[in-house]
């Protein structure tokens, strides 16, 4: 911000109310030139801009003409500025020839494309946020939203989007191809004639072709018609003659005829090749083809009847019936072999499913078979479930049985063992059961005793037994746990085998059905091909057969035709002549029925384009000129058509671009000049118009709640309008540090005047522009800027101006 | 956003205006020269043979 440009002075001279030389000074802050009206402070805005823009002042309409900014009674306006210390721009512009300027920067002759490199930003951009005039504040945040929208899409530059789509005169153009086809309508065939014949200048070559045609056809029909009535004429002479022998003679030209056309006809032909015996020969071939054929498709009454055929007629009729008759069959049978396919599709589906489920109950039984087959150990090594419990039950017994003794022995072997360890010790015992004493001389015996009772006890084996009761139990135990896999594991085998069968069954019809496919498809195909085979020969032999019987009626009557000839000049008539003049008769009619339909076609050809042709001479209109003026207005209008339609898109794009711009960059920047706690912040949305369009639609924040901008007061609606300026002059690039305003808030109480100028202090002290040149004739909006300067520490420089004496 | 308004709005007419975009720079062009009347003033070339006066 500290390298761009500021406004060190200005000085001019014969510019508007400055006739003498007058200088003036600026400071980096705030600058307010301040004076009644006339006393020439927008002249000194005006000489800034004029020096940095010139003749853009009077293109873009800032001033009526350039050279009314020269003052009255001088012949040259001359302004200089000194910008940033070090650059002079001076600018002179002599009366009389206004457009006459000099340009010069630091002394030396310039441009002004130079001068706007230096300072990086042309007038457009100037007047937008660099000279900031209180319309361009008032429209931003008073009146209607769609003036609103117009003002912020002219701060940043896209007001011509919104401009040329109201300028663009689709309307005019409308009417103008309008009236361009109603002088057309007076001769609507116009257009039909210039697509039909290219051009007026073609439509009249082809009018005069016509007339010439239309009298060489009248000139041949009259000529034609003399020498008819001549033929005819000479024809009466013979008609006495003709009549006595009339039915010889009629049949003579229909003979004639006949002869004629047949003679023509087999002109190419070679009588040998069509004798009736080949015919009859190759028909032999085709009944020898498709008797066989018959018998199989069980047609044997079409057979016989075909076999019995004598003539080439009953040949050719009984043949094609034959062929008729198989194509019937061919039908049935593919309807047979459809029904036979479709089995086999069910047949397989059948087979499919089955072999599924034959899978997963192989799987099932291949998941139990561990289970099935140690069952079947057992079975084996123990005897079946209930054998095996009934031999528990029965060891349980024994070892019961046995336990009771061992118990018993144990006791005593005991009791025994006590009195031996007693009598040992003491050479006496007492018997802890019956209370008798036992002395040493009996401890032998009892020693062997209790020997005895442990050889017992040993032979007992009551562990062998338990060993075998403990076995049973887990056998039981595990054979009852495998019990309903083994019987599930029978049932699945004997499902298998029901499957398996079933399977088989499914195989063998379809291998029945595939083989019966087979046979049908075999002969379709068999029955086809002698079709088409015979059919082919059928045609051929009845073409021939017919071209034979051509012959034949050749034949017969050239044979007729000599005998009548014979009889005809034996009556007298001159055949030659009189036949010649029957036939130039009927050329002629001929040839007039053919020239008169030409007339007639020529004629209404002719009648049409003359209408025309009349109306358009009669009329005076240029058709081509119109139809080509017509087209390229259609074209130009869906130009403007699709740059209109393309502009609302654009607009509503570039509007949702500015809006993001405004949220970012104007938000935060209203928020730093407006620092009181009475507003949250704004924010803003785009809203579509009805039809096409869209607007922007600023709200406050008061209270968590949107509040339209209408509601603010002018105090809080300028601070607004100032971030708008202040975010677009930061957002774009140029080098100016200076933004000026003359008379920008002419309208407004004193509070909002109070609040502008804090805002103006406010920017400049926070650094977001380093000089204001603003000049009004307000004193409370004097007073109050200087007032806010103090109150920010921002230098301040007022300029006064007295009205010129 | 960021740079000359006037650049920015040249290449944004170029991007969507396709076969159109000559006619519409034009159109521009005499804005940013003569403001409205500008394009009144070409368009008027443009028509004035049709007899269209804008």
């Amino acid at each position: 911000m500290s390298n761009r440009l500021i406004i060190d002075s200005v000085e001019l001279e014969g510019f508007r109310v400055f006739k003498s030389r007058a200088a003036f000074n600026f400071i980096d802050g705030l600058n307010v030139i301040h004076g009644p009206i006339g006393s020439g402070k927008s002249s000194i805005i005006q000489a800034i801009e004029f020096t940095l823009y010139g003749n853009q002042l009077e293109a873009r309409e800032r001033v009526a003409r350039l050279s009314d900014l020269i003052n009255e009674d001088s012949n040259e306006a001359t302004v200089a500025l000194r910008l940033s210390g070090n650059l002079i721009v001076r600018r002179l512009m002599r009366k009389g020839n206004s457009t006459y300027q000099s340009l010069t920067i630091n002394g030396n002759q310039s441009t002004d494309d130079y001068l706007i490199t230096l300072l990086g930003v042309d007038d457009d951009d100037f007047e937008r946020f660099i000279l900031i005039s209180h319309k361009t504040l008032e429209d931003l945040v008073y009146g209607s939203i769609r003036r609103r929208t117009l003002a912020i899409d002219r701060l940043f530059g896209l007001e011509f989007l919104e401009v040329l789509g109201s300028v663009l005169p689709v309307k005019q153009v409308n009417e103008a191809i309008g009236i361009r086809k109603q002088r057309l309508a007076s001769i609507r065939e116009a257009e039909d004639l210039l697509r039909k014949y290219g051009s007026i200048k073609a439509a009249l070559d082809k009018r005069s072709s016509l007339a010439a045609e239309i009298e060489g056809i009248r000139e041949q029909v009259k000529s034609i018609s003399t020498a008819y009535v001549e033929l005819a004429n000479r024809r009466s002479r013979y008609v006495e003659a003709i009549k006595r022998v009339e039915e010889q003679y009629t049949r003579y030209l229909y003979v004639r005829e006949r002869l004629r056309q047949l003679e023509e006809e087999l002109r190419s032909i070679k009588d040998e090749d069509y004798g009736e015996v080949l015919i009859k020969g190759s028909l032999e071939v085709v009944r020898r083809m498709l008797i066989p054929r018959l018998e199989s498709a069980m047609l044997q009454e079409l057979s016989e009847r075909l076999e019995k055929a004598n003539t080439i007629d009953e040949l050719l009729e009984l043949s094609y019936s034959s062929v008729n008759a198989l194509e019937s069959k061919v039908k049935e049978l593919e309807e047979e072999l459809e029904a036979m396919r479709k089995s086999r599709e069910d047949l397989s589906r059948l087979i499919d499913r089955t072999r599924g489920e034959l899978s997963s109950i192989m799987e099932r039984l291949s998941a139990i078979e561990g289970a099935a087959k140690q069952y079947v150990e057992y079975v084996k090594k123990y005897g079946d479930l209930s054998k095996v419990k009934a031999d528990l039950e029965s060891t349980r017994s024994e070892y019961n049985e046995i336990e009771v003794v061992v118990k018993v022995k144990a006791s005593a072997l005991e009791v025994l063992n006590y009195l031996i360890k007693e009598i040992e010790i003491h050479g006496e015992a007492t018997c802890p059961v019956h209370g008798f004493k036992v002395t040493k001389d009996r401890l032998n015996e009892l020693k062997e005793r209790a020997s005895n009772l442990q050889r017992e006890l040993s032979e007992l084996r009551i562990i062998d037994v338990k060993n075998r009761v403990n076995e049973l139990e887990r056998v039981v135990m595990e054979m009852e746990g495998l019990y309903t896999q083994y019987v599930q594991y029978q049932e699945l085998l004997s499902k298998v085998d029901e499957y398996k069968a079933q399977l088989n069954q499914y195989l063998d019809k379809l291998q029945r059905v595939e083989r019966a496919i087979a046979d049908l498809e075999k002969r379709i195909k068999d029955f086809r091909s002698i079709i088409e085979l015979t059919h082919r020969r059928l045609e051929e032999a009845e073409k021939r057969y017919l071209i034979y019987r051509k012959i034949k009626e050749r034949d017969a009557l050239r044979l007729e035709e000599s005998n009548l000839l014979n009889e005809l000049k034996g009556s007298g008539i001159n055949l030659d002549e009189i036949v010649g003049i029957d036939e130039a008769l009927r050329d002629m009619e001929k040839r007039m029925d053919e020239l008169r339909r030409r007339l007639e076609e020529a004629t209404s050809e002719y009648m049409q384009l003359d209408t025309v042709l009349s109306r358009i001479s009669h009329e005076n209109i240029d058709v081509e000129g119109v139809l080509s003026e017509i087209k390229e207005l259609e074209e130009i209008n869906s130009r403007f058509q699709r740059i209109l339609n393309k502009l609302n898109d654009v607009q509503n794009k570039v509007r949702g671009n500015v809006v993001n711009v405004i949220q970012s960059k104007v938000v935060d920047l209203f928020k730093q000049l407006y620092p009181y706690s009475d507003l949250e912040g704004i924010s803003v949305k785009l809203q579509h118009r009805r039809g096409k369009g869209s607007d922007y639609v600023l709200y406050a924040l008061r209270g968590g709640r949107d509040v339209p901008v209408s509601r603010l007061s002018d105090g809080q609606r300028l601070t607004l309008a100032q971030s708008f300026v202040l975010a677009v002059y930061r957002l774009m690039q140029h080098n100016l540090g200076f933004i000026l305003m003359d008379e920008p808030i002419p309208y407004v109480d004193a509070n909002a005047k109070r609040a502008f100028s804090e805002t103006i202090i406010k920017a400049i002290s926070e650094g977001m522009i380093n000089q204001v040149i603003l000049a009004t004739q307000d004193d409370a909006l004097l007073e109050a800027l200087i007032k806010s300067s103090e109150e920010g520490k921002v230098r301040s420089n007022v300029i006064k101006l007295q009205r010129p004496k | 956003m960021d740079a000359k308004s006037s650049e920015a709005i040249i290449e944004l007419i170029r991007r969507e205006f396709g076969e159109d975009s000559d006619l519409v720079l034009n159109l521009y062009k005499a804005y940013r020269e003569r403001g409205v009347r500008g394009i009144r003033e070409e368009l008027n070339a443009m028509l004035s043979k049709y007899g269209i006066k804008l």
